[in-house]
């Protein structure tokens, strides 16, 4: 298995250059694509991912690791038949109506990514409508995570749900909120389905979600 | 008129860290950028103006040449006068005059009684202001806290508990032109008219653009209006390193720098020699958990070359930090940190430093860390004054006349000067057994006891009859209209 050791060091280092080359040369010694995903470009975005939540490792360290780990696995897609696809489903993300703050978003998005989901981002200042209208564009989209960072602007949430509710659409959901002024109390009164203070529990729930 | 400000800085050199060359430097590659990157500018009004003075616009993209910067830099005045509630001159912010203040808008404030934090409310924010006003060394109020309970106009209400619970300057937040002009409002009903309140200020409006390099509609919005009606602003642009902003410090000040003055052009062109506080906050985004560092080091001489060229190469107002923390509790860690910037503010003679009582990255408000902060700022002040060279204080006639092996204590020389000496509040000198045979108390125990005190017990002076009138009916209107909206 050197060969996806050394694929899990290039990963590990954010090597973009030379990522293709070995995922091709794991290939050409006949490792089944699925496990040069999974054990090649998506194990060590997970160690890392566990570091990070840890406090160990600074984030760039894990962003530019997914950038090669994506790259590999761009790579590996058209050789994976759909059904074994391991996309963890796929979700819709913004930053509430009035709210110009996104980096928390932002890198709840990015871990999202690294973590297998599929994440539509639309934005930051987003209305409702806009957030029912791109759930009703897509059947596939499992999960909306709502980012609002003002006391403010933590009401848009609410009123976020409630048009979701009104279309009819509240049911296909799960909803997860969070920002700097928002908690637990506030995330069951406007009937989220889940709430987290950073991106590495982000991820956790998104996954605990989707398996609900 | 000449009017005493006491708060100067008084050295021959104070702190630089930049030779006017590499000031120079910092601001000709700020010039690049906002002539070939470009600034994204939300505003129509303003691209207009931007369009008009000669800049190339493309869709929302403004490039701005460096002649209309330069202009701008021309126009804006060197020195913003803040009067207090009763209409008496206090801050001249100007050169190295270094005046310390809050910071606005935390959704929590720190427990002392739980060791926890609770969403910050009404009540607090009029505590909040009570304790401002009792600080000797507090010069300006901002808000502390956004009320949980007003979400809409949060802004009108916690201006109004600043107004009738301090008498002094303020800087102010809003949402947008709505509320910064209910907030105009109620300043004229203070000064009993706009013109009186424009002539004589009691706030200046905190504003910000979003790094990098992108001027949302609101914060445009309130910047023109504020020069349409010559109210003083700053601009300050929150570059976080690593995040927001490139990761190295020179980097990020040109960055900042940047967006700084695309705020100042359009305002300028809004109308020319309107007051404008320059500066902003670039702060080393901590990587691991991913918050801004408020004082760390990096941040820390970020904001004083930010001062030296808002001084030096731009001879305007400045706007800097006074003491924030990103400590969960007012421990050492907070103190340590809040000291710090404190320090560098004054001793390099930045004008309005804000965030005292800062903690948890701007997410915490702490009332123990502000009175701590009192009596450290008050202590710096002392340093800040320097050496007086005057021939009382050279003191040559009380040198000869003691002589060799007496000593000064019973000396007229002595007695007339001593209470110049500081004098601690918190801080316990006492010898050791009066300080714990009286409870062996910590500083912040004391700090917590005095905060206690001031809530219970501190008068502040009321607003008359008629201008609690005229605040309530502008509250009320802002009110109703939010309602409405709803
Ligand atoms: C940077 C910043 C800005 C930047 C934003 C730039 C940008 N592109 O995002 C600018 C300068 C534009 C800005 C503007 C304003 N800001 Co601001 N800002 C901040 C600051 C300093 C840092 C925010 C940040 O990015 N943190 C880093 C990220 C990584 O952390 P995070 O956002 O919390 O995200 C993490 C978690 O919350 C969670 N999370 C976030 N979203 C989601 C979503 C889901 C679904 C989940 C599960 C988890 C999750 O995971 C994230 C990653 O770990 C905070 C203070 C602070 N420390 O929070 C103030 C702060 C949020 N701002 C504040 C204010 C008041 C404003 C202004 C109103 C100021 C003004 N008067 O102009 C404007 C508002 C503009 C608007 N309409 O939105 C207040 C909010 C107060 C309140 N009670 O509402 C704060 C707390 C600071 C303060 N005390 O003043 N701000």
């Amino acid at each position: 298995m050197s060969k996806i050791t050394d694929l899990n060091k290039i990963v590990e280092n954010g090597d973009f250059e030379n990522v293709e080359a070995a995922v091709q040369s794991c290939l050409d010694d006949g490792i089944e694509p699925m496990d040069v995903l999974n054990e090649g470009l998506v194990e060590p975005i997970n160690q890392l991912g566990e570091k990070f939540a840890n406090g160990d490792i600074f984030v760039p360290e894990l962003l530019i690791a997914s950038r090669a780990m994506k790259q590999g696995a761009a790579m590996l897609k058209p050789l994976i038949v759909s059904e074994d696809n391991p996309s963890m489903g796929k979700a819709v993300f913004c930053t509430v109506e009035g709210d110009m703050h996104d980096i928390g978003k932002n890198l709840v998005v990015m871990l999202l990514e690294s973590a297998g989901f599929e994440v539509e981002d639309l934005g930051m200042d987003i209305s409702p409508e806009a957030v029912v209208e791109a759930v009703q564009n897509d059947e596939s989209i499992k999960i909306i995570g709502m980012s609002a960072m003002l006391t403010t602007t933590m009401y848009a949430m609410q009123e976020t749900i409630e048009a979701l509710t009104e279309a009819g659409l509240r049911d296909r959901v799960k909803i997860m909120v969070g920002g700097a002024p928002v908690h637990e109390d506030f995330a069951n009164m406007i009937g989220a389905d889940g709430f987290s203070t950073n991106a590495p529990t982000a991820v956790d729930l998104a996954e605990k979600l989707i398996a609900q | 008129m000449k009017h005493d400000f006491p708060l100067k800085l008084n050295a021959v050199q104070p702190l630089r860290f930049l030779s006017d060359d590499q000031l120079r430097e910092i601001h000709s590659c700020s010039l690049e950028i906002l002539q070939n990157v470009g600034s994204e500018v939300q505003h129509e009004g303003a691209l207009e103006m931007l369009r008009k003075a000669g800049c190339k616009v493309v869709k929302k993209r403004a490039y701005v040449p460096a002649n209309l910067v330069e202009w701008a830099l021309k126009q804006a005045p060197s020195t913003v006068i803040l009067y207090d509630r009763d209409g008496n001159p206090v801050m001249d912010i100007s050169g190295r005059n270094a005046y310390f203040g809050t910071g606005s808008d935390c959704p929590y404030l720190y427990d002392w009684d739980t060791g926890g934090q609770h969403e910050f409310t009404t009540q607090d924010m009029i505590n909040g202001a009570k304790i401002c006003d009792a600080m000797p060394n507090i010069d300006f109020l901002m808000c502390l806290g956004l009320m949980y309970e007003y979400p809409v106009t949060s802004y009108e209400h916690q201006f109004a508990a600043m107004l009738r619970n301090s008498t002094k300057p303020m800087v102010v937040t809003a949402a947008n032109r709505e509320s910064i002009k209910n907030i105009a409002e109620m300043m004229a009903v203070i000064r009993g008219g706009m013109d009186e309140a424009i002539n004589k200020p009691l706030i200046i409006l905190y504003d910000e653009p979003i790094s990098p390099l992108n001027h949302y509609y609101e914060s445009i919005d309130k910047l023109i209006y504020c020069a349409e009606n010559s109210l003083p602003t700053n601009y300050a642009p929150a570059v976080m390193m690593g995040g927001t902003g490139p990761m190295t410090l020179s980097g990020a000040l040109c960055q900042c720098l940047a967006e700084s003055l695309l705020g100042l052009v359009v305002h300028q062109l809004a109308n020319p020699g309107a007051p404008f506080i320059f500066g902003g906050c670039v702060t080393d985004m901590d990587l691991k958990c991913m918050q801004p560092s408020y004082a760390s080091p990096t941040s820390n001489v970020a904001y004083v070359v930010e001062q030296e060229i808002g001084r030096e190469l731009y001879h305007l107002p400045t706007w800097g930090m006074g003491g924030a923390t990103s400590s969960k509790c007012p421990d050492a860690h907070a103190l340590s940190e809040a000291t710090q910037e404190a320090y560098l503010s004054g001793l390099t003679g930045s004008n309005m430093n804000h965030d005292v009582g800062f903690m948890n990255f701007g997410r915490t408000y702490s009332f123990e860390l502000l009175v701590m902060m009192n009596e450290v700022i008050g202590q710096l002040r002392q340093v800040f004054k320097g050496v007086d060279m005057s021939p009382e204080q050279l003191a040559m006639d009380v040198i000869k006349s003691v002589g060799p092996m007496g000593n000064y204590l019973s000396e007229t020389h002595t007695f007339n000067h001593m209470k110049e000496m500081w004098q601690p509040d918190l801080y316990d000198r006492r010898d050791y057994d009066k300080w714990h045979d009286n409870g062996a108390t910590t500083m912040e125990e004391r700090a917590a006891a005095k905060v206690k005190d001031i809530i219970a017990n501190y008068q502040p002076k009321p607003l008359t009859d008629e201008q609690e009138k005229g605040i309530q009916a502008i509250l009320d209107a802002a009110d109703a209209k939010a309602k409405e909206k709803k």
